[in-house]
């Protein structure tokens, strides 16, 4: 069915316009200057308009298209999903209104779960369905097949990669990196060839011999001697969990062993930028301040989030703790952080370009025609708030 | 007068049939990638989905080159050794088994068991055993190639007309005579029917074997799953297509060796 702008919501709007003017005017009053203290403020002054409705600058509905089932990770945008959400289990399709702190914004939000929902990676799901406005896109995803599908990524929501190398801590107490693991296991088990573990390789820091590329997500670790990927925010958990006996594990981030691609942007399709842009100004930072909401007080998206899991009725679990060691992992490990800026969300430069001159040689190695792109040609600040900061 | 245009209506009827099937199979190729919702949305107008036949090689860079060959020599090479191993086998096995009865009671039933059990269920376990070496490919290839092989020999072997085994009694030939010089020149045209079947299934056997040899440099199993997770939809119809041709050689070959060895003299 082709996106359609939505019908006005008038009583809604109206209530969001009072809202909105009362947000003004209590700014106003308490002194606030344009690059007001608070998220709020700051997003209040950006436009005259009431930067809550989306209605007249955004297609109904927003569509995201995420990367995997849902969890903690994407509770960023699940925080802008409103009350009135329905689950299309046949799609993985969740649609509500397009809700900021409470406010209806005037447009629907689909969320679509990733994984076996989609035949293709994300990135290239953004070009089949033109009906998807943003993707989760890592940069390395981003450059690899920046020649085919050209993204940009507008919001980081994740400033580090939560993805890791674990292994059996009691079995290995003296292995603290993946170098130290590579060394004592007889094999590190991956997911497909990964450009990751093609880097961890050409550093010596892991043996070719010892790259495993069939990992399925299965807790290895319970059966085999082995090291495997995993999500720092999942899988030491379900290890302390296990019905079978619990495993203390140990772990690095490949961030910290030296593949700091930003993991989980929201991206558009680069071709559609100028037809986005209105939409994306007002967007981004609702999108910003969700993810620090989120974080802060993730109970009401927590629920959410195991809901839409249940019905969607897959082989997927997520359990209230489970979500909440995430969202505490996140925000200890500075995985949901705000970077060495204060603004919330955005892309560092230098980071950014050290990662492209890193990351292209691996791509290339692979077969892959990877440009000679700058930091400029897959992510911009341009839609950020800069002031909205995670305290 | 009429002898050249029945030479020209020979070579039609030769020649026509197959061309007319290549053009309706490349235009359905066309009308499939050009029919695609999106299959060209892409930023350089490359094929997201189906690549169409003159957009095959995009991509194909040197890298990418060095991958697919790399692969073909690792699947190619299990599946000529696996495959020679499976007539080795097969053959011993089909002889023995023409030759006692009892054997051939104690071990049917087992090689029935290993044909009707799907090679994915064995590699895992195969593996485990044995390691993801290439002996291991070997094994994979071996089992799901040597069973045509050995019942098709034993069904040329027992088929030997009774009249001629009278002969080689009166002749007071001995075993060995009697089975290189009647025997296995009677069964080979039932051996190389086997043979035919054999090598198409040992080229399976190195491929899809290959999905679950997951260290080392990838064979072309592998390198297909790679392509298909990266979408990289030109490398992955390529490699599809040496798959294919690689079966194809194994045919070709086969039946090659059959019209040089068994169709002189058999008529069917």
């Amino acid at each position: 069915m082709a996106p359609s702008i939505a019908p006005r919501r008038t009583f809604l709007l109206l209530a969001a316009s009072l809202v909105a003017v009362l947000a003004a005017c209590t700014n106003t009053t308490s002194g606030g200057t344009a690059s007001g203290s608070t998220p709020d403020s700051v997003t209040e002054s950006a436009t005259p308009a009431n930067p809550r409705d989306l209605a007249d600058v955004c297609i109904s509905p927003v569509v995201v298209q995420t990367d995997w089932y849902p969890q903690a990770e994407h509770g960023g945008i699940y925080e802008l999903l409103g009350n009135d959400y329905t689950v299309d289990a046949q799609r993985g399709a969740t649609t509500g209104s397009l809700t900021f702190r409470g406010t209806d914004t005037g447009v629907d939000l689909e969320i679509r779960a990733g994984g076996p929902f989609i035949e293709s990676p994300v990135v290239t799901e953004m070009f089949l369905d033109g009906g998807i406005m943003f993707g989760y896109v890592g940069t390395d995803v981003a450059l690899s097949r920046y020649n085919e599908a050209p993204t940009l990524a507008v919001f980081n929501a994740l400033t580090v990669n939560p993805q890791v190398i674990l292994w059996n801590k009691a079995k290995h107490p003296k292995s603290t990196t993946i170098a130290d693991i590579a060394g004592e296991v007889a094999a590190v088990s991956v997911f497909g060839d990964r450009p990751y573990m093609r880097f961890l390789v050409s550093k010596g820091v892991v043996p070719v011999d010892k790259v495993d590329t069939n990992y399925k997500g299965s807790l290895m670790l319970a059966t085999d001697d082995v090291a495997h990927q995993g999500f720092v925010t999942s899988e030491p958990f379900r290890y302390t969990n296990l019905e079978s006996g619990a495993i203390d594990t140990a772990y690095q981030l490949i961030h910290d062993a030296g593949w700091t691609s930003y993991p989980q942007n929201l991206a558009i399709n680069k071709l559609r930028l100028d037809a986005l842009r209105s939409c994306l100004a007002r967007l981004v930072p609702m999108m910003q301040q969700a993810q620090i909401d989120f974080v802060s007080s993730p109970s009401r998206t927590i629920a959410t989030l195991l809901d839409v899991v249940q019905q969607l009725d897959t082989t997927w679990s997520q359990s209230a703790e489970l979500a909440n060691y995430a969202v505490a992992t996140m925000r200890q490990l500075g995985i949901v952080g705000n970077g060495n800026t204060p603004t919330f969300g955005d892309f560092e430069s230098p980071r950014l370009d050290d990662f492209i001159a890193r990351a292209i040689p691996i791509l290339r190695e692979q077969g892959l025609t990877v440009p000679d792109v700058t930091a400029s040609d897959i992510a911009t600040n341009e839609f950020l708030n800069p002031g909205i900061t995670l305290p | 007068m009429k002898q050249p245009n029945r030479r020209i209506d020979a070579r039609r009827s030769k020649y026509v049939p197959p061309l007319v099937v290549l053009v309706v199979v490349v235009a359905g190729w066309y009308a499939l990638a050009y029919s695609l919702d999106n299959n060209f949305a892409s930023g350089d107008g490359s094929a997201l989905i189906i690549p169409p036949p003159h957009q095959l090689f995009v991509g194909l860079n040197e890298a990418t080159v060095d991958r697919i060959a790399a692969a073909t020599w690792i699947s190619l090479s299990t599946a000529v050794v696996g495959f020679m191993l499976a007539i080795v086998a097969g053959m011993a096995l089909g002889i023995a088994m023409s030759v006692s009865r009892s054997l051939e009671s104690a071990l049917w039933p087992w090689l029935i068991a290993i044909q009707v059990t799907p090679i994915i269920v064995l590699t895992p376990i195969i593996i485990r055993v044995a390691g993801a070496s290439f002996g291991a490919r070997l094994t994979v290839t071996v089992l799901i190639a040597f069973f045509p092989i050995a019942s098709n020999t034993l069904f040329g072997m027992r088929s030997v007309s009774a009249a001629l085994h009278d002969v080689f009694t009166l002749t007071q030939a001995s075993r060995w005579q009697r089975l290189t010089r009647l025997q296995l020149p009677a069964a080979s045209p039932a051996i190389f029917a086997g043979l035919r079947v054999s090598a198409g299934l040992a080229v399976i056997g190195a491929i899809v074997g290959d999905f679950f040899f997951t260290r080392g440099t990838p064979g072309l199993g592998r390198l297909i799953t790679f392509f298909f997770q990266d979408t990289r939809s030109g490398p992955m119809f390529v490699t599809a297509l040496i798959a294919a041709l690689i079966g194809l050689g194994f045919f070709v070959v086969v039946s090659l060796l059959r019209r040089l060895l068994v169709s002189p003299w058999h008529r069917p």
